[in-house]
């Protein structure tokens, strides 16, 4: 799959963007994933998602082929989602957005997301990201690690930690 | 719940989110705002876009066919305790319930240097993991696991502590990993050095810690066989009050040794994986969950390989020490499946020395100095 995402990517830098359906088609669920996972709204979700692949292709002359095209979606979804937080300064915003299990039973009924609201819930943001990085996005932690601007082991430890939250949360429910 | 369910459970509701599929506007926005159709960005255009967008609620457009490399694999879980004890004692040729056949991924070659590496990492965990794993910083660890008949062993009295408990352990540990028919592991914490002997061959482990607060430690090190090859593993111990999680990698040629550890009060969990030649498909997959409550103790194992599922449960029956009586029962699925259950019995033959016989003949001498 990699290798395949590589090859449109050596076709946009060209200038040639025939494929690029078939490339948001592989990722977009990803991108989407990491948006959520630090907005924890799908309005804002969406809009990072969307403003990603436009950086993204602006940010193919610095792509390295052959490298891991998702680590580089992610950072870039990441830096949107956390530009975007800042600027309406609500870095409490996932739980803002969450609310209580009464009320995400209710938005349940409206929307699919629900449940992956009610399990990232007990996380911190930090937590989330690599929660979702990694599980969601397929990335390993070397990849993560980078990504967040952290130590590989502190990724690890932070992973295991909202790993554990998650399972405390399962198991109490 | 175990750590496998809690990735699963997020991936399949994050599976089940309907995601409006946005291409079209992004297309758009994406070749407007393309270096090369576009030289100069224009972002009131993807302003106006994304604002548009904002005001539309769809939750039905069809989920995509992208999620795909939802790879979370990867969990494992092997026994910590294992250097802490150590075995002795003669063997049946066959016992199936712990005979854990070389992966046909692998040479015996290959296995045989997984095993050692194992081990060290093994008793590297153990001699950073504390209470669960008796191995302190300060203490002198001889081990000696042998399948002769005439093997002794012995444990520093920091390491005298719970031996039964960890019948699961080392009946793993043997049969995993000791695929000679001796070795030695002699490990100084004090001199942060690890040496094991195993026949003619010789290699050291070093590491360093360095204590980063005062609930996480990071440490790193190296592995070399015979003076000649060296490799780099690095990992993190946290300490939660009760618990305590270890995490390490080690990586060969082409291939990632991952062991996780996690210890709680009347818990333990450990995991391992081996990932070969990058790949994220892991060759081998173990769980292992302990639970001790008072005399209590129930265990088990599970091992995963590609077509291949074994399980074994261990509960103790009754007894006080002096003749404990445990229950093994095994499970083999392959080729249509198999059971095969097993009895333990612990019988004290002396101040801290211990015989277990198991219900195939198979008997273990431990002794407790």
């Amino acid at each position: 799959m990699e290798r395949e995402l590589n090859d449109y990517i050596e076709e946009f830098r060209r200038g040639e963007y025939a494929s690029f359906p078939l490339f948001y088609e592989a990722t977009h669920r990803k991108v989407y994933y990491i948006a959520y996972g630090l907005l924890g709204s799908e309005f804002d979700a969406k809009d990072v998602s969307q403003d990603t692949y436009v950086r993204f292709i602006s940010s193919l002359s610095s792509y390295r082929s052959g490298s891991n095209p998702y680590a580089l979606l992610a950072t870039i979804a990441r830096n949107l989602a956390y530009d975007l937080l800042e600027k309406k300064n609500r870095l409490t915003s996932f739980e803002e957005e969450i609310g209580n299990e009464e009320e995400i039973s209710r938005k349940e009924e409206l929307s699919d997301s629900g449940e992956v609201k009610r399990l990232l819930q007990a996380l911190s943001p930090g937590e989330r990201e690599i929660v979702v990085l990694h599980v969601l996005d397929g990335l390993k932690f070397r990849e993560i690690a980078p990504i967040v601007g952290k130590k590989l082991s502190t990724v690890l430890v932070t992973y295991n930690r909202a790993i554990k939250k998650m399972r405390g949360k399962e198991e109490g429910k | 719940m175990k750590r496998k369910d809690a990735e699963e459970a997020l991936i399949k509701a994050a599976n089940s989110m309907k995601i409006e599929d946005d291409l079209e506007d992004t297309f758009r926005l994406v070749k407007a705002n393309s270096p090369l159709t576009s030289p100069v960005p224009e972002p009131e255009t993807r302003k106006r876009k994304g604002r548009a967008y904002r005001g539309i609620l769809v939750f039905g457009a069809a989920a995509s066919v992208a999620c795909v490399g939802l790879f979370v694999g990867l969990s494992f879980i092997p026994p910590a305790n294992v250097p802490s004890v150590s075995v002795s004692g003669s063997q049946p040729t066959e016992i199936p319930a712990t005979s854990v056949p070389t992966p046909s991924t692998l040479s015996s070659e290959e296995a045989n240097a997984f095993a050692k590496q194992a081990v060290s990492l093994l008793s590297l965990a153990s001699s950073f993991s504390g209470d669960a794993a008796p191995i302190s910083r300060g203490n002198r660890l001889n081990a000696r696991f042998d399948r002769g008949d005439n093997a002794d062993f012995s444990l520093s009295d920091a390491q005298k502590n719970e031996i039964a408990a960890d019948i699961d352990s080392f009946i793993y540990m043997v049969e995993e990993f000791s695929r000679s028919d001796s070795f030695v592991i002699d490990l100084v914490s004090d001199d942060t050095s690890i040496r094991v002997e195993d026949g003619s061959d010789v290699y050291l482990i070093d590491y360093q810690e360095t204590q980063i607060s005062a609930a996480v430690s990071l440490f790193e090190g190296t592995i070399s066989f015979d003076g000649s090859s060296v490799y780099r593993f690095e990992g993190a111990i946290e300490e939660k009050g009760a618990e305590k999680e270890v995490e390490m990698r080690l990586d060969l040629e082409g291939i990632t040794i991952k062991v996780e550890q996690e210890i709680e009060q009347g818990e333990n969990e450990y995991s391992y994986s081996f990932i070969k030649d990058g790949e994220s498909k892991p060759y081998r997959s173990v769980e292992f969950e302990r639970e001790i409550a008072g005399r209590e103790n129930e265990s088990s194992i599970e091992i995963e390989e590609e077509g291949l599922k074994r399980s074994c449960e261990f509960e103790h029956l009754d007894g006080d020490g002096l003749g404990d009586h445990f229950r093994a029962e095994y499970e083999k699925e392959e080729m249509g499946g198999a059971e095969i259950e097993a009895e333990v019995y612990v019988r004290k033959t002396g101040e801290g020395s211990h015989s277990y016989t198991f219900g195939d003949g198979y008997v273990t001498n431990i002794d407790r100095r």
